[in-house]
Parts: C-alpha cells; sequence; structure tokens
C-alpha cells in the first residue's frame, strides 16, 4: 500500500510539474526563427527534482496535453500541428532530455557539477532532435539546419543550463530539508 | 475529464461531419500514416495525389477555411525563408537565373516549391485532426494508443488522470505564484530589476515556496485518492466507451485504397 502511494504521489506531482513547465512556457525569449522560452527550463527543473522515469511521464503529459488543445505550449500554441511541424523536434526532445537528465543524476550525485553536466547533455539531446526534424521536415541539408536550429541557441542553451541545475539543485535540497522529497532515488516503479 | 468538456478550451470546432465522427484513435493513427506518407512523395504527382486528399478530407470536415490559416500563420515567415534558402542554396539542374553573385538552379525551384507544399499540407492535416476532434476524445484516443507501452510499466492508464490534475492546477499554481510574488515583495524582494545574475536569485525564493506547496498538495491529494479507492487501471470503467462504428470502417477501407493508389502512382 506505502508504495501505492507512493507512485500514486509521484504520478500527482509528475501532473503538476506538466502544469508548471506549462506557466513557464508562457514566459518568452524572442529569437527569430525557434523561439526559446521557459519550457527549457522547466525540463531542467523537472528532471533534476523529479528523477528520470517521472521526469519523462511529466514531459509526456506536458505534450499529451498540447496534443489535444490547450494553449500549454510556448506561446499558448497547441495542436498536432505544432508538434508534426517543423521546430515539433524541440518539444519532442523533452521527454528523452528529461529521461537523460534525470539518469544522469541518479546514477551520480545530485550536485551542481553533476546537475550542470547533466541539463547540458539534455540541452545537447533537445537541440539534436530538435534540429533533425527541422532538417526532415524543411528539407534541409546538415549544416543549414545546424546553422539554423543548433547554433544560434548554444549560449542560451548553456545559460539555461546553467540556471536549472542551480535552481533545480537548491530547491531539490529545501525540499528534502522540509521532509517532503527522500533523498535516496525514488526506488517506486513508474 | 468534464472540466474539459464545458469550458470551450482548445482548437476543437464542433461539428457532424464524416470527420468528426470518426474515432479518434482511427484519426491518430490517420495523421501518423499520412505523415509518413508525405516524407515517402518524391516527385510532384506524388504530392499532386496528397493535395486532393488533403483538400477531400477538407471538404469532408466542413471546416471553414479561415480556422486552417490561423494555425498556418505562425509559420509562413518559416515557409518563406525555406523557401529562399531552397532557391539560392540548393543547386543542380540547369540554370534558371542569374544576377551578379545571385544563381538560381531548376533543381532549388523545384525543392523549394515541393517544401512548402509538404509544409502546408502537413500542417493543414495535423490540424484537421485538432480542429475535429474534442480534447476528451483526444485523450482518450492518446491513452488507449499508449496502452501497449504499459508493459514496459509506463502508466498509460494513468495518463488521462496526470492530464486533469495538471489542468486543474494550473490556475492554481498561477494564483499562488502571483500570492507569493506578493508575500516576498512585501518583504522586499524585487523580480524585475537588476542584471541577469540578479533576476536569477530573485526566482529562488518564488520557486522553492511554489514547488514546496505543489509537493504538499500532490501528498494530499494522493491520500485522499487513495481513501477513495484509486486503484489506477485495475476495474476502471468509463462513462464513454470509445467505440468502432461503421464510418471507421468506410474510412478504413478510403485509407488502404489510399495508400494502395499512393505507392502505385509513386511507382509509374
Amino acid at each position: 500500500m506505502q508504495q501505492g502511494r507512493s507512485r500514486l504521489r509521484m504520478l500527482i506531482l509528475s501532473g503538476m510539474f506538466a502544469a508548471i513547465t506549462a506557466v513557464l512556457a508562457q514566459i518568452e525569449i524572442p529569437l527569430p526563427l525557434v523561439p526559446i522560452s521557459g519550457q527549457t527550463l522547466a525540463v531542467g527543473l523537472t528532471a533534476t527534482i523529479l528523477g528520470s522515469r517521472f521526469g519523462m511521464v511529466a514531459m509526456l503529459c506536458y505534450i499529451a496535453l498540447g496534443a489535444v488543445g490547450l494553449p500549454v505550449f510556448a506561446e499558448a500554441k497547441s495542436g498536432v500541428h505544432v508538434l508534426l511541424g517543423p521546430t515539433g523536434g524541440y518539444i519532442f526532445g523533452f521527454i528523452i532530455a528529461a529521461y537523460i537528465t534525470g539518469y544522469i543524476l541518479e546514477r551520480t550525485k545530485f550536485n551542481l557539477t553533476m546537475a550542470l553536466v547533466a541539463n547540458i547533455v539534455g540541452m545537447v539531446i533537445t537541440l539534436a532532435i530538435g534540429a533533425t526534424q527541422l532538417k526532415f521536415v524543411l528539407g534541409l541539408s546538415w549544416p543549414e539546419a545546424m546553422a539554423g536550429g543548433v547554433y544560434p541557441f548554444i549560449v542560451v542553451g548553456l545559460i539555461k543550463a546553467f540556471l536549472a541545475s542551480w535552481i533545480g539543485i537548491k530547491v531539490r535540497n529545501r525540499l528534502i530539508q522540509a521532509n517532503l522529497l527522500e533523498n535516496k532515488i525514488q526506488k517506486a516503479a513508474v | 475529464m468534464n472540466f474539459l468538456s464545458r469550458i470551450p478550451i482548445g482548437q476543437f470546432i464542433p461539428g457532424d461531419s464524416f470527420v468528426h465522427r470518426l474515432d479518434p484513435r482511427s484519426k491518430l493513427l490517420f495523421t501518423l500514416l499520412f505523415v509518413v506518407l508525405i516524407f515517402f512523395a518524391d516527385e510532384p504527382r506524388t504530392y499532386i495525389f496528397l493535395i486532393c486528399f488533403t483538400l477531400l478530407s477538407l471538404f469532408a470536415s466542413r471546416i471553414s477555411l479561415s480556422y486552417l490559416f490561423r494555425s498556418l500563420k505562425p509559420i509562413i515567415w518559416l515557409i518563406l525563408l525555406t523557401v529562399l534558402v531552397h532557391i539560392f542554396m540548393t543547386k543542380g539542374g540547369s540554370l534558371v537565373w542569374e544576377w551578379k553573385w545571385f544563381s538560381v538552379y531548376e533543381e532549388g525551384l523545384r525543392q523549394a516549391i515541393l517544401i512548402s507544399v509538404r509544409l502546408i499540407v502537413l500542417i493543414i492535416m495535423a490540424s484537421l485532426l485538432t480542429l475535429t476532434t474534442s480534447p476528451l476524445d483526444l485523450t482518450d484516443g492518446i491513452e488507449r494508443l499508449l496502452q501497449p507501452l504499459a508493459r514496459f510499466n509506463f502508466p498509460a492508464h494513468d495518463l488521462a488522470m496526470m492530464m486533469s490534475i495538471s489542468l486543474r492546477f494550473i490556475p492554481t499554481l498561477l494564483e499562488e505564484m502571483d500570492k507569493i510574488m506578493k508575500a516576498q515583495m512585501s518583504r522586499g524582494a524585487y523580480f524585475d530589476s537588476g542584471g541577469l545574475v540578479k533576476r536569477t536569485q530573485a526566482l529562488v525564493p518564488l520557486l522553492i515556496p511554489l514547488f514546496v506547496s505543489a509537493f504538499r498538495r500532490a501528498e494530499e491529494l494522493a491520500l485522499a485518492m487513495e481513501a477513495r479507492g484509486y486503484r489506477g487501471a485495475i476495474g476502471r470503467t468509463k462513462l464513454r466507451e470509445l467505440a468502432w462504428s461503421r464510418t471507421d470502417g468506410v474510412f478504413l477501407v478510403l485509407v488502404i485504397l489510399m495508400v494502395v493508389l499512393f505507392f502505385l502512382i509513386r511507382q509509374w
């Protein structure tokens, strides 16, 4: 029963982090071609706090919310066409980025250095998946896709990876102090 | 989930057309299939076939064109940019036009036209899915289609529950954020001045109470749900069952015909 409760609690939390992602996604940094938003910051935070599996579940929940037509994506966009369109890969990438970021942290230590490494890896994955979809949907060559969908975002991405790991670790430590989060890795099966 | 059905949220345009009546699962699967087909199309004739099918679906859905323009509008610049990139960067074929260091080749023009047609068709078909299916039906459909993942311990059964929870908590979290912001400002915090570092530091006392309250709420909600006997998918019954209708049968035949025709045209 205890295990059932902690699983249910984590599922509810994943739902809430999907909501937090939706809220943070509305904070927008305007850039041409591929807009950057608080979305990526939220992905890093979710993965740092919830860990790999539930972080991934939270991102899936977020994407499903957007897919059914609720305005949760950046710029209050929604719909399947945003996901299947040229920039949809940057959203799909969150699923894998959250999983990998959480996974690296679970396998090592929840400290600032590892969080930074994990978040940078997550950012690279998001950009890679995003650029791949950009390339195929728009029929670009690889150098063109990289120039349009990766290079302009590296610096901003690094800043955001730093912010996500810094805030993420700080929040995580406070939550552990407040006895709201167990220090060990969440072992409950998803 | 009935919160979703009462408030006109999302992009759904109610109607009673052939496309509206289809099962959300068949529409979801069809959209994915169509996307794959779009990427198989490489000849103008296959594109013409896909355009015809898109027009047919538009006609069958009786959705006003203005709604489709709304989903096309955000990507118009992207389409234009891609067209320019292809016109000037893609070389091959005979030279069509040259002026100083600009040169346009046949292959570039061809690519530019095909890619923009591909994008427009893709966006129209994908938005048709969200326009003709209610969020409620789509959620059911997604949940059902993700079910095979349950074997890998993925909570496919709980997805709809999680989605309604996050939907229910978006307004609450916004309200709470506002409250925390005011509370911190009354203690002397500034959120809209200072450099990047200062502003980021200001985020920490904003996010921690927000997350703490999210954790508390999750704890309470889990307890309440357990007390009322929530056991996830075990023994769950549904008010609205998705059912395979005759419309879906007709649609399936149509889709198979379309795929066969597509590959025939492609080979020919």
